[in-house]
This record gives C-alpha cells, sequence and structure tokens, in this order.
C-alpha cells in the first residue's frame, strides 16, 4: 500500500519532468509509446488491462466508473471493457490529439462539452456503448440485464431522459422476466426516449418499437392504474445500491 | 286528288278546316271522307303556290285553340267548385284524346314544316338557341302547352288543395268521395301536358303537386306519431307505423307518379322513425335480450330505414348471441365436454340462424353479426384466449368417429361432423385443432378404432374444402401410409415368405409410417428387449423391407403395437388382444408361475414408469396377481390360473391409449413454436420480395398470411426483433419505421 501511495504522490511529479522533456525532443509516436508502456501488463506487453486501467484512472483523476471513462473507451474505440489494446490507445490518443495525461483529461472535459451540445456525437456514443458492455471473447450477443442498467445509467449522465428510472425501474420488476437487452432493443430505447419525452400516452403500440416496450407502457399504466407507489420506491433504492457496487468494478 | 302544289284560298280552306277541328276536339262525329279531305287540305296548304300557308295555318290553329281552352275554363269556373276534380278531368280527358287526333290530322304540318325546322338535340344541349317561346311547336305539343297556360295555371290553387284534400281523406279512412281513378288522372294531367318535351317532364308536377303533399304529410305524420307516441307502447307503436308505412305505399301507388314514391317513404321514415331514435333504440336492447320475436322483425323493419341504426341493432343483437354463448359454455362441466361443447355452440347458431331467416329477411348484415358473435363464443374474448376449443372440437370429432360410439348411423355421422365444420369455420386457431385431430387420428388408425374409413375421409374432405390442401396434406399421407402398409404386408406375407421358404411362429402386420407425417415423436421410443418370440417375424420382416426400398430406416415403435395372446394354460382359453409391453411381461411366465417386477424390469430392459403403466392393467384385470397393493420393484407377479372371463375373446388396451393430460401442454407448445417458425418464414419471404417495407404493412401482409390462425401483433413484433437480430433484416436507415432487407 505504502509503495502504491509514494507512487501517486511523487509518482506525478517526475511523470510531469519526464513528459515536459518529451515534448520538447521526442516525436509523438514514442511519446504515445512511453505514456502506454507506463499502464501496460506486466505479463501482456499490448495491452492495459484492468489493473493498468484503474492506475489510469487513478491518474486522471477519475473513479472508474465515471463517465469520461466511458468517453475515453469510446475516443480510443475500445474493443472490450477493462482493456485497451496498444493500437488503440496510440490512435485514439492522436484522435484526442493530447500526448500525455493532463491533456487527456482537458480533452475529455472538452468532449464532455461537445456532447451536451451534439446529438448525432452522443448517439454515436449510446451505440457504442452497446457494443462496448458485451463480453464478446465470450460470445455474448446480448447485454445483460445487469450490465445493461448499469450501462444505461451511465451514458446517460449528461442529460438523463425523464422516463429512465421508470425504465430500470420496470426491468428490475419480479413480473417481467428480462434477462438481456439485444442490440436493437439497446439502439432503439434512444429513440424511445427521444419520442416519449415523460409521456407515455403519446405511446404508439402499431408502431414498429420493440415488444418490451409495449410491455414495459403496459406495465406503467397498471402501476398507475394501481397506485402502488411505496414499494416501487423501495426497489428503486435497492437498485441504486446495486448499481453503485455493480459499478464499482469497471 | 293532285298533290301537286297549287294556288289555295286560305280562307276558304280554314273555314272548312276549323269546323273539323272543332269536331276533332271536341270529339264529335267527323266522317271519314271528311278527315280525309282536311287532312289533304292541311297538305295543300302547306305547299301551296305561290308559297305555303303553313305559318299562317299554325297561326289560325294555334288562336282557335286558345279560344277553346279559355272558353273551357269559363264553363268549368261556371259549374261547381265542389266537384272541380270530377269536371276539370272529364274535360281534360276529351281534351286530351281530342288532342291526340288533331295531331294526327296535321301529321304533314307537323313532319313537314314544324320538324324540319326544329332544333337538334345535340342544339337544344349545347346551346346557342333562341327562346323557347318563338320555337313552333307541332300540333300536339302546342295544344298541350296552350291546356297548361290556360287552364292548368289558372286552376293551379283550387285544384291542388282538393287534390290534397282527397288524399288526405283517404288517409283519414273516411273514403274518398271522388274515384281514386279520377283523382289519379289529374295528378296525371300534370305529367302528361309535358310528354313532348325532352328534359324536365315532372318538373311542373313536382312542383305544382309533390312540394305541398309532402309538407302537408309530413304534418299529418307528425301529428299521429306524436299522438300514438303518448297513447300506446313501443311494441303497439311499431305496429302502427308499420301498418302505415304499407298503407303510404299502397297510396302512393293509387295516386301518384312513380317518381315520388321513394321521396313519400323517406318522408314517412323521417317522421316516424329518424324523430324517435333514441326511444326505439332503447327498447331494440329490451327487445333482443326478451328475445320477443315479432316485435324485433318488426324494429328491424322499422330501423332498416337507417342503415347507421341498422348497425346499432344488429350490434346489440350480436352481444346478445355472445353472452347467451359464453353463460351456456361457462355451465359445461364433466366427462362429455366436449360433446356439450359442440352441442350448445350448434344450438345457438341453429337458433339465431333461424331467426335471421325469419325475422331479419336473411339480412346479410345480421348473417355476419352472427358469425362474428360465433367467433367471439368459441375463441373466447381476447383476453381470456384459451385453446380449450380447439382440443374440445377435436375431441368431439374423434368420439363421433371412434368405433363403439352409439351406433350412429353413416348419415348420422355425417351430420354431426358437418356441425363440427360450421364451429371449425369459428375456430381461430385452426392449427391447433389440426394437431390435435393429427394426434387423435392417428391413434384411431393404429389402434384400428375408426368407426368407419368413409366417415374418416370424409372428415377431411370437408377439412380440405373448408381450409384446403395443406392443411390436411398430412392427414392424407396418413391414409396413404395405412392403404400402403396393407398391400406391403399383403405381399410380405403371401409372397416374400412362400419365396423364401420361411415359415413364421406368428403372423404379424406391419402399419410402415412415414416419421414425418405421422404425431408420434422419435423420443417416446424406449428400450426394449425384444422376446425371443418375435425377432424372426421381425427380422424376416426387416429383411424384406430393405429389399422393396433400399436405404430407408425402420424404427419399431413398440409402444404403439400390440397383439394377440392365447390363454392356453387358463381352463377355458381366452384371446386377449393387449400392448407388446404386455406381451412381452406375460411371455415371461412361459415356464414358471411367479417372478418379481424388478427381474421382469432388468429382462425387458423396459424403463419403470413404462413397466407400471402395462402391468398395472394385466393386475387389473386379474390376469396376474399381485403381491402388494402399489406396484413397487420387489412386488411378486403372480400367474392366474383361475383367470376367467365370460368372453373369449377381449381386449384391456384401451385405458393405455387415453390422451394424458400432459400431452395436451405438449401439443400447445409445439404449435407455437411452429407458428413461431411460420411467422419469421413469411417476414423473410415478405421482406426478400419488397426488399423496403414500412412496419405496418408488413404486419398486415404477416397477419393475412396466416390463415389457419391469428397471430397476436407481439409474437410478430417478437419474430421480427428474431430475425433483426439474426440479421436478416435492419431497420431502415432514414425511417424508424421501416425495415428493409439483409440479402
Amino acid at each position: 500500500v505504502s509503495k502504491r501511495h509514494f507512487h501517486q504522490f511523487f509518482g506525478n511529479k517526475v511523470a510531469n519532468a519526464e513528459e515536459k522533456q518529451m515534448k520538447r525532443t521526442l516525436p509523438l509516436e514514442t511519446k504515445l509509446d512511453y505514456l502506454f508502456d507506463k499502464y501496460k501488463d506486466a505479463e501482456d506487453e499490448h495491452f492495459i488491462l484492468a489493473d493498468g486501467v484503474e492506475r489510469l484512472c487513478s491518474d486522471l483523476n477519475l473513479r472508474p466508473d465515471d463517465f469520461k471513462v466511458l468517453i475515453l473507451a469510446w475516443k480510443f474505440n475500445a474493443d472490450q471493457m477493462y482493456q485497451f489494446s496498444r493500437q488503440e490507445f496510440l490512435n485514439g490518443c492522436k484522435v484526442l490529439d493530447a500526448e500525455n495525461i493532463s491533456q487527456i483529461n482537458s480533452r475529455l472535459s472538452e468532449c464532455v462539452a461537445e456532447l451536451k451540445n451534439d446529438p448525432s456525437q452522443f448517439k454515436n456514443l449510446y451505440k457504442f456503448t452497446f457494443k462496448f458492455g458485451l463480453d464478446r471473447a465470450g460470445g455474448q450477443r446480448i447485454l445483460p440485464i445487469d450490465m445493461a442498467i448499469c450501462l444505461w445509467k451511465l451514458v446517460f449522465t449528461l442529460n438523463k431522459p425523464p422516463i429512465l428510472d421508470r425504465w430500470l425501474t420496470f426491468l428490475q420488476s419480479d413480473k417481467t422476466h428480462i434477462r438481456g437487452v439485444p442490440r436493437d432493443t439497446w439502439n432503439m430505447f434512444l429513440n424511445f426516449t427521444e419520442t416519449i419525452g415523460n409521456d407515455l400516452s403519446t405511446y404508439n403500440d402499431a408502431e414498429a418499437w420493440p415488444s418490451i416496450f409495449d410491455d414495459f407502457v403496459e406495465y406503467e399504466n397498471d402501476r398507475l392504474n394501481q397506485n402502488v407507489v411505496s414499494s416501487d420506491a423501495e426497489r428503486q433504492n435497492s437498485i441504486n445500491e446495486k448499481c453503485k457496487t455493480d459499478s464499482g468494478v469497471i | 286528288m293532285s298533290l301537286k302544289p297549287k294556288e289555295m284560298n286560305f280562307n276558304d280552306t280554314w273555314r272548312d278546316l276549323q269546323s273539323t277541328v272543332q269536331g276533332v276536339i271536341t270529339l264529335s262525329n267527323v266522317s271519314r271522307c271528311v278527315w280525309q279531305d282536311r287532312f289533304a287540305d292541311v297538305y295543300q296548304l302547306c305547299v301551296a303556290y305561290p308559297e305555303s300557308l303553313a305559318d299562317k295555318l299554325y297561326m289560325e290553329t294555334k288562336i282557335f285553340l286558345d279560344n277553346h281552352v279559355q272558353g273551357l275554363l269559363e264553363d268549368l269556373l261556371s259549374m261547381s267548385h265542389e266537384n272541380i276534380i270530377q269536371n276539370y278531368y272529364e274535360c281534360w280527358r276529351r281534351y286530351n284524346e281530342g288532342i291526340i287526333y288533331l295531331h294526327e290530322l296535321y301529321s304533314y304540318l307537323n313532319n313537314q314544316h314544324i320538324r324540319k325546322n326544329k332544333l337538334s338535340e345535340a342544339e337544344l344541349i349545347y346551346g346557342n338557341h333562341p327562346n323557347d317561346d318563338v320555337e313552333p311547336m307541332e300540333i300536339g305539343e302546342l295544344g298541350l302547352d296552350i291546356w297548361k297556360k290556360n287552364m292548368i295555371e289558372p286552376l293551379r290553387t283550387s285544384l291542388v288543395s282538393a287534390i290534397l284534400e282527397c288524399i288526405n281523406l283517404d288517409r283519414m279512412n273516411k273514403g274518398c268521395f271522388v274515384n281514386p281513378e279520377i283523382v289519379r288522372g289529374v295528378i296525371e294531367s300534370f305529367v302528361s301536358v309535358n310528354k313532348f318535351k325532352k328534359r324536365n317532364t315532372i318538373e311542373l308536377y313536382k312542383k305544382l303537386l309533390e312540394e305541398p303533399l309532402v309538407a302537408a304529410s309530413s304534418e299529418y305524420f307528425r301529428t299521429q306519431a306524436n299522438n300514438w307516441f303518448s297513447n300506446y307502447t313501443i311494441p303497439q307503436y311499431m305496429e302502427r307505423v308499420i301498418k302505415l308505412f304499407e298503407e303510404e305505399s299502397v297510396r302512393c301507388q293509387r295516386f301518384l307518379h312513380s317518381s315520388s314514391h321513394s321521396i313519400m317513404k323517406q318522408c314517412c321514415e323521417k317522421c316516424m322513425v329518424e324523430d324517435y331514435l333514441d326511444v326505439l333504440n332503447e327498447e331494440a336492447i329490451s327487445i333482443i335480450s326478451e328475445e320477443r320475436q315479432q316485435d324485433m322483425a318488426n324494429m328491424y323493419i322499422l330501423l332498416r330505414s337507417v342503415p347507421k341504426n341498422l348497425i346499432k341493432y344488429m350490434n346489440g343483437f350480436k352481444d346478445h348471441i355472445s353472452s347467451e354463448g359464453s353463460l351456456r359454455l361457462n355451465e359445461i362441466k364433466g366427462d362429455n365436454m366436449c360433446m356439450s361443447f359442440v352441442e350448445i355452440i350448434i344450438s345457438i347458431y341453429r337458433k339465431y340462424k333461424t331467426m335471421i331467416d325469419n325475422i331479419f329477411q336473411s339480412d346479410k348484415t345480421f348473417t355476419s353479426a352472427l358469425d362474428k358473435a360465433c367467433i367471439s363464443i368459441v375463441n373466447g374474448t381476447p383476453n381470456n384466449k384459451s385453446y380449450k376449443s380447439s382440443e374440445l372440437l377435436a375431441k368431439y370429432c374423434d368420439q363421433i368417429l371412434k368405433k363403439s360410439s352409439k351406433g350412429l348411423s353413416e348419415c348420422e355421422i355425417d351430420e354431426r361432423l358437418s356441425d363440427a365444420i360450421i364451429i371449425f369455420k369459428y375456430l381461430d386457431d385452426k392449427d391447433m385443432f389440426q394437431k390435435f385431430y393429427s394426434r387423435m387420428l392417428a391413434k384411431r388408425l393404429i389402434h384400428q378404432n375408426s368407426q368407419s374409413m368413409d366417415a374418416e375421409e370424409s372428415m377431411i374432405d370437408k377439412l380440405k374444402t373448408t381450409c384446403g390442401y395443406e392443411f390436411t396434406n398430412k392427414l392424407h399421407r396418413m391414409f396413404t401410409d395405412m392403404k400402403i402398409s396393407e398391400d406391403l404386408t399383403e405381399k410380405f406375407n403371401s409372397q416374400y415368405l412362400a419365396e423364401n421358404k420361411v415359415s413364421l411362429s406368428l403372423n404379424f402386420h406391419v402399419h410402415i409410417l412415414q416419421a414425418g407425417s405421422w404425431p408420434l415423436g422419435q423420443n417416446n421410443v424406449n428400450s426394449f428387449t425384444i422376446p425371443q418370440e418375435f425377432t424372426q417375424s421381425m427380422q424376416a420382416f426387416e429383411k424384406f423391407y430393405n429389399s422393396q426400398y433400399n436405404g430407408r430406416r425402420l424404427t419399431w415403435m413398440y409402444h404403439l403395437s400390440q397383439g394377440e395372446l392365447k390363454l392356453c394354460y387358463l381352463s377355458k382359453v381366452h384371446l386377449i388382444t393387449m400392448q407388446t409391453f404386455q406381451m412381452a411381461i406375460l411371455l415371461l411366465f412361459e415356464n414358471t408361475t411367479t417372478l418379481i417386477c424388478s427381474d421382469i424390469v432388468n429382462t425387458l430392459q423396459l424403463n419403470w414408469e413404462q413397466f407400471l403403466k402395462n402391468c398395472i392393467t394385466l393386475v387389473e384385470c386379474k390376469i396376474l396377481i399381485s403381491s402388494t397393493k402399489e406396484l413397487e420393484k420387489d412386488t411378486v407377479l403372480t400367474l392366474n390360473e383361475k383367470y376367467y372371463n365370460k368372453r373369449t375373446r377381449l381386449r384391456i388396451t384401451a385405458s393405455l391409449q387415453k390422451e394424458a393430460p400432459m400431452e395436451t401442454t405438449q401439443t400447445v407448445a409445439s404449435v407455437e413454436e411452429d407458428r413461431k417458425l411460420f411467422i419469421q418464414a413469411s417476414i423473410v419471404r415478405i421482406m426478400k420480395s419488397r426488399k423496403l417495407l414500412k412496419h405496418i404493412a408488413l404486419v398486415q401482409e404477416i397477419i393475412s398470411q396466416c390463415t389457419t390462425f391469428t397471430p397476436s401483433v407481439p409474437m410478430i413484433k417478437k419474430c421480427i426483433e428474431t430475425l433483426i437480430e439474426k440479421q436478416y433484416m435492419e431497420r431502415a436507415r432514414n425511417s424508424r419505421d421501416e425495415y428493409s432487407y439483409i440479402a
């Protein structure tokens, strides 16, 4: 533990000194290689794995479940959660136009600002998030429901749709046995939030919505008719708890 | 007489002519030769030399007729006003007839001078013609025109009010003082005076008579309706209105021009039905629910006039049928549910069908209401859907077609099957019925349990007519298999065995059933050690079959086969038909009288459930005696050597052939699965041909392609999602509501 603290405490200063030097002298490729090597896995030099990602996050001053980490993965076009390949890292930094940690950090803040104003960029990020969440090495094609819920909360950090909480409650309900979210449903959910706003009465089940939205709207209408509020509020709390613990892993 | 034009003295000729005209128009006696001379005079005047006197003749005639009618009017006015109708009619009748003759007398003038100068039809239609007044008319038309101006115009008010009075008296049933023929004649004169006109011949009639008549009648109908409504019940009211409808219709025929009939009818309906719709509608509900047939018929006649409202009435009728149906269906229970199910629905169907024929005059909208009601009775409401009906209906057919059903004649069987078809047509889940039916048919065929092959085939033909070849395809193949098996067994027994000089220890009969056509399922085949006694026959047959059809694989379905066992160890020889497994169990007792259950199971390699099922029957019918109450692994079975049954031949298979409840849920699940595949296949087919398609259009096309069941929209959506997931299709790039096919 003490070694780690030491590294965190002094490492930055050392790194800053190094970086300054690099900025002056070395070609970009080499600088980025250096940066990558700082976080690369001890056993596989082509990848930054979970441990390295954690260090990277802490150098960036970010919690691993921060929205900006998702943006980073998106900008790096990361193929898998918890890891960056060397190629992804190098290309990603070039795309970001960043060659050190502080530049990455400031560029990420700029990205957040851009995302707020550009729906098409957000859509891009949203679609990426589904792919990002899949464990494709394990052959997953459908996002497991717990993962989907966490990612939905994360991806909507900036602009939370009014319907989101109710949607997540529905997914966790005992009455619905939903185990996973297919890509189409994930993508259509963004359209769904845009179309529906906060008013479920505008929903038209004769349109081409995935059937799970039909079920959701029906569930909500039933719930509103019955006026059972208290138990759902409780459930919502438990979901929040669960999500915190789940997302801590990222 | 010469036809050559010559100089004519007009005044002399006209003097002679005028007196004849006077004679003709008053229908006096005009001799033939005078007629002919005057006819010639008209000719001569027209062709006169040096110039034609036709125009002059025309003018003089016009003045004459003018004066004549003027005179008639004066006569009329001087007569009693009360008899104006009779007097006018008499006058008109004579004048009208006279004019016809006069028209004849002037035929040359008509044909050669007036008609030639007349404007053609085209000129009339396309305008550019001078004022009508200037246009010379043929003499007949001229006469009628003068009548119109000089007679009808001045008399119109008094004539019309007299006519209305007549009609009113007729309505009040006070007897008309005037002969209806005369009234009608007067009314007709309003039309006839325009008979030479090419257009608007009835305009005068409409304005003069119809308008005031409709106004007066409306008033009368309204008062009457109001009066009846306050004094009578609605059924009585309806009776009166219908009577009035009929009387008015006769009245129209009697007095009015045919163009007025529909207008008067509308007027009647407006005042007596439409104005009271709310009350009538309310009454309609109780009339239907109490099934007061006469009132229902009357209500139908009343409401028929307003098509929009008839729909309300029809829906009330529909709901009444549905609720009666569901009420009665809810009451059925017990063993014979399928029988009461069909009987109830058929009795409802027949009852209301007769009602429609008798009361609603076989109205098509009511027939379709009955259909809709039956559909909801058979299938339940969309929220409360069950597959029960398909199963019940299939069971009903099974009961009818099975042996031992209470000795129905061919004719009765056919009748009941037709009943089943009536219900079948209303069934939404035809595929579900098909599954159940084919399972039951398979059992009947395999266990040779059918009452009559003719009846079986006629049922399948009926299904084919209703649902098409695809639907009965598999059922047909099952029949074909039975036929082929018959021949094969025959060939095997008579030819093959003789040729190869094999003699079998036991006779047997084989059904070769194609795996795809029979709803049997391979997974039912259990392990089983075949008794020694069977092997020779089976091997021989397999050899024979392979020589007939190379490369086909035979699977023996022991659990479906049965045999006849001759029990010779008893005081009387019994011939018992039993399942193969039962035979195998009994055969083990060849050399011993007691065996332990677990040994039997081991020897035969049977699974325990199969053994239990089969062995219990043997114990129950006392061929074997069990040492314990329930069969356990260590139970000792003893052969009952004192077994006795009155009958020498019997079968103990029946209890094993019953459909277990497990099979029902299996059937439902497998049908659901089939449906999904069917929908997915049609989606792919549709998308492949359309490439790009709107969601709603796709859903509609799928529904139209599903003839044997009604797919639910959620199911269709799920299938679409599956195909998107499998990348057969995707959402179109620029439109959220459209799909495109991925080649």
